[in-house]
């Protein structure tokens, strides 16, 4: 019935009522909807970092994102025998003896023209061949060939399934089709790689001691025939960056330095070799300066994801022998573990120093199609896309450009899956790399009685798949101590529970393997695995980690170590002074006016999701601009020679994580969202030590104390979420006279 | 005296109106915010990266702004409703017509906003990835076998383009959706709140001081 002019509220008592119950039905509904709401999302938008106003909007932002975007990964076929295979433990690099590398026609020089084998202009010297204040001194000189070769990650044979863990069928290069469960030996993969291995070869440096490394591009040579598959630069160009080496421009190995000065190209070229020369030196010649683990990498600009997957990857580590410090001698200096071996040729290996580098693949599944922004470039024309490749069944698999990120569902340890390491009953020091694409570790030591059980036979599917093996009944039993992080030796060491590993950084730790962490000695044949806790199903961020929320099922061994003999020990665990830090000047915060903003943003271009810094892609030919500092100003990233400043970079959020690293000499976090962290905290023990990656949690921002010293020229600074830095999450800088 | 010929000529004018302002207003602002929220949102899923911004100052500036178009939106579903079902229908028809036309004329709204803003994306990222084609394209190392696309096949930045525009099309879509069943949940809840207070209708009735009398559409 309809009332008059609003007066049926009135005179229809029986209207009133119903009136009522639906505004109080309405009014129920939305508290009810609100109250679901904060139990149901907000712990999710907490966890995630999202719990902000515009938070709300970056959420739904990345469900749009979801369901927008689609794009599929293979599910790679299931080791059937893991912790079978031995980890592969390096061996140092051979330098190349003077009698030889001085016949070569164009033999290492700091003359004019001799830094690299091109000619005219674009052929450089090195800026420094002698550090100011040092005795001249030859380098070390090594030459990695850049080839193409192939790897196995697994001898173990496997069973091919999909994403619901059933068995699947497979494939092999001759276009056969094998019926599901059938089990299959892998092909191997296709890679890039320094000398042609993954990972690529050793060199142990030491400070004092230059090296110098001709890396000679022999990419256009396929002896074996091998297919090259869709990933790895269309041109096989490379660029090596040593991560974080204090080094010139010209060695460094950074795509700005090449695009203005060198070839000038995206990277160097098939038959070109390039002289990059490491001056083992610390940054303004301050020992307390001095790392301890590098590692080099390929930099090649827009594929530097594609080339460091398909293998380019090497390990320095720099010991210090100055006073014994840290020379690789567990008897002198500051007494950590490691027995040294000098070698005719004049490397040497230092035992019980090992390094570990991890890194995360996925293997063709023959039935995912392959599809994305390169090849609508024309880059991988033979490759045909978009479309499956049973071809490839077993091989490594790469999506250049994902929206959600790549991460692997096998991990590796130094090039094998599910490695196993017979160690002695005595201290370790090992030396951990995270050389993945972008999946961040977080690393436990475990025990179980009942061992390793497959995700598929616990019930699992889908990213539930990823690390493939779970061991439901592991408790910690050991703790490690920490005493390096990648800008060197710590202050002191700290001893942890666990720690998280994110993409380029390095992180070097003690562990006794003569007792647990309750005092009761280790025997013969224990077992102990190396156990990753953090949950991450994509290249966002993690789900679970023991930091926001634990998932105590997820628990994938990684490395199987097995307690074997005893073995002389003179090493001790570090309980005090390590490596004095640089002190911060007393006026530091007097810089915060007028100090470089940069804020790497989530933006959209081609279709996909592209990765930015202060609104712009990278240009490589010139430097980028701070976002307006509080004092006014939008400075260019150029810094004087000599100076220090104070760099903030932003995560501009979208509920993602970023690994941020500035090339050529480390930092320090002097404040973290605002809150002075000189003195570290819980969360973020190495904000007191140096380090040359900033660790972003979604929404963060950090300011770096940063120093300008001993060289001039053009350098970069990206994200280490290689599929961001491709994707152009990258900015120039330079140095000025 | 003055203040009562006021108050009648201000009755008057009201009821000459045929329509509750307040709820009106209402409907309006709910929905403008509403589907603000996803405009944004969507924006920040595949938008240009030109017109980044916090999103919760580009909300509520954008949301703002909307409100007068959603204000017409409403108004004329009213209008519209009451001169299609306002003297021949009972109730349910009447409510459910109305609060259909609301839905589809707001979400109209909705759907040619978030369209523009898609468009608008569209241009700068075309226009970006000519900038972008300039500084990373890479020449493909000769490979043997290798051929080249055949004439007339859309590839490079004709290919990215492609792929741009049908993935605003496929956020158009989706936002669209999202913003019907917003619209949908919020109209119900309102009606919920409002639903006698909608339209008024005029009927012959002479009242000192009136030449009509209205008659309103209630829930209830």
């Amino acid at each position: 019935m309809d009332g008059i002019d609003g007066a049926s509220d009135v005179h229809e008592p029986q209207q009133v009522h119903r009136r009522a119950f639906l505004k109080i039905g309405a009014v129920g509904t939305a508290a009810l909807a609100v109250g679901a709401a904060g139990s149901l999302i907000v712990p999710d938008l907490k966890r995630r970092g999202l719990w902000t106003p515009d938070g709300l909007f970056d959420a739904a932002s990345i469900a749009f994102a979801n369901a927008i975007y689609t794009e599929a990964f293979p599910t790679s076929p299931l080791i059937l025998t893991p912790f079978r295979d031995e980890l592969a433990v390096p061996k140092a690099l051979a330098p190349v003896p003077k009698s030889e590398f001085s016949g070569w026609a164009k033999p290492p020089g700091p003359g004019d023209g001799q830094q690299n084998s091109l000619s005219g202009n674009n052929s450089e010297r090195h800026q420094i061949w002698t550090p100011p204040g040092n005795m001249p001194v030859d380098p070390v000189v090594y030459h990695i060939k850049v080839q193409v070769n192939q790897h196995a990650f697994t001898s173990s044979q496997v069973l091919p399934i999909d994403q619901f863990g059933k068995p699947a069928a497979s494939f092999d290069s001759t276009g056969k089709t094998f019926r599901a469960g059938t089990v299959r030996t892998l092909p191997k993969s296709t890679i890039y790689g320094f000398n042609g291995t993954f990972p690529g070869p050793m060199i142990n440096a030491e400070y004092g001691r230059p090296c110098l490394v001709r890396f000679e591009n022999q990419l256009d040579q396929n002896p074996l025939n091998l297919d090259r598959q869709d990933f790895g630069a269309p041109d096989w160009s490379f660029l090596t960056h040593l991560h974080n080496g204090h080094t010139a421009p010209e060695s460094d190995g950074n795509p700005h330095y090449t695009m203005t000065k060198g070839p000038p190209a995206h990277g160097y070229s098939p038959q070109i070799w390039v002289d990059n020369l490491y001056l083992n030196w610390p940054a303004g010649g301050d020992d307390r300066e001095k790392q301890s683990f590098f590692w080099f990498h390929d930099h090649r600009m827009d594929h530097t994801g594609s080339n460091v997957y398909k293998g380019m990857v090497g390990l320095y580590p720099i010991y210090d022998p100055k006073n014994g410090m840290d020379m690789g001698d567990e008897r002198q200096g500051l007494r950590l573990p490691g027995v040294r071996t000098n070698n005719p040729d004049g490397s040497f290996d230092v035992a019980y120093d090992i390094p570990l580098a991890f890194y995360d693949c996925r293997l063709d599944d023959g039935v995912t199609i392959h599809q994305d922004i390169h090849d609508a470039q024309g880059e991988f024309p033979l490759a045909g896309n978009p479309r499956k490749h049973p071809e490839w069944w077993g091989k490594s698999f790469y999506k250049h450009f994902p929206n959600h990120g790549f991460v692997g569902d096998i991990f590796t340890v130094n090039g094998t899956a599910y490695p196993v390491l017979e160690v002695k009953r005595r201290k370790y020091r090992f030396r951990f790399l995270d050389a993945s694409i972008a999946r961040i570790y977080e690393f436990k030591l475990m025990s179980s009685t009942q061992g390793p059980k497959s995700a598929v036979s616990l019930g699992f599917s889908g990213s539930e798949l990823q690390g493939q093996y779970r061991i439901p009944d592991a408790q910690q039993c050991m703790k490690f101590t920490q005493i390096a992080s990648d800008g060197g030796l710590l202050p002191a060491p700290i001893t942890r529970d666990s720690f998280e590993l994110w993409p380029a950084k390095r992180r070097e730790f003690v562990i006794d393997f003569t007792k647990y962490q309750d005092g009761t000695p280790t025997t013969k044949g224990d077992v102990i695995y190396l156990t990753n806790v953090m949950k991450m199903p994509d290249g966002r961020m993690w789900t679970n980690s023991s930091r926001t929320a634990p998932d105590p099922r997820y628990k994938v061994p990684m490395l199987k170590f097995v307690i074997g003999d005893n073995a002389p020990d003179d090493s001790v665990t570090p309980s005090g002074l390590l490596r004095e830090i640089p002190p911060l000047p007393a006026n530091w915060d007097t810089l915060m006016d007028n100090r470089l903003i940069f804020e790497v943003q989530r933006g959209n271009a081609a279709g996909e999701i592209e990765w930015l810094i202060n609104g712009q892609n990278f240009d490589p030919t010139r430097v980028a601009n701070s976002l307006k500092n509080p004092a006014g100003h939008t400075l260019p990233a150029s810094q004087p020679r000599g100076s220090f400043n104070l760099w903030e970079i932003r995560n501009g959020g979208g509920g993602w994580v970023h690994p941020f690293h500035l090339h050529m000499e480390e930092h320090r976090v002097v404040m973290r969202n605002g809150k002075d962290v000189t003195t570290a905290g819980p969360a973020h023990p190495e904000d007191a030590s140096r380090e040359d990656l900033a660790a972003l949690d979604p929404s963060e921002s950090v300011i770096l104390y940063r120093g300008f010293r001993d060289f001039v020229g053009p350098y970069v600074a990206h994200c280490h979420n290689l599929a961001h830095e491709d994707h152009a999450m990258m900015f120039g800088w330079e140095i000025t006279p | 005296m003055l203040i009562n010929h006021v108050r009648q000529r201000l009755s008057v004018l009201q009821d000459r109106q045929k329509v509750w302002w307040m709820t009106v207003a209402v409907f309006a602002i709910v929905m403008a915010y509403a589907d603000g929220f996803w405009v944004t949102s969507l924006q920040g899923a595949v938008g240009a990266i030109e017109r980044r911004q916090p999103p919760l100052g580009r909300w509520l500036r954008d949301s703002t702004l909307m409100v007068p178009l959603y204000l017409l939106a409403v108004l004329a579903a009213l209008l519209m409703a009451r001169r299609l079902v306002g003297q021949r229908h009972g109730k349910v028809v009447k409510f459910g017509t109305t609060a259909l036309l609301i839905v589809l004329l707001s979400s109209a709204v909705a759907t040619a906003e978030v369209a523009t803003s898609s468009a608008y994306d569209y241009h700068l990222q075309t226009r970006h990835l000519e900038l972008q084609h300039v500084s990373h394209t890479t020449l493909v190392a000769a490979q043997p076998g290798s051929t080249q696309a055949a004439a007339g096949t859309c590839t490079g930045t004709c290919a990215i383009q492609r792929n741009t525009f049908n993935m605003h099309l496929r956020a158009v879509m989706y936002g669209s959706m999202m913003m019907l069943i917003t619209n949908l949940v919020l109209v119900m809840w309102v009606l919920a709140l409002r639903g006698n207070r909608l339209w008024r209708q005029c009927v012959r009735s002479p009242l000192p001081g009136a030449s009509v009398a209205l008659q309103e559409l209630s829930l209830v």
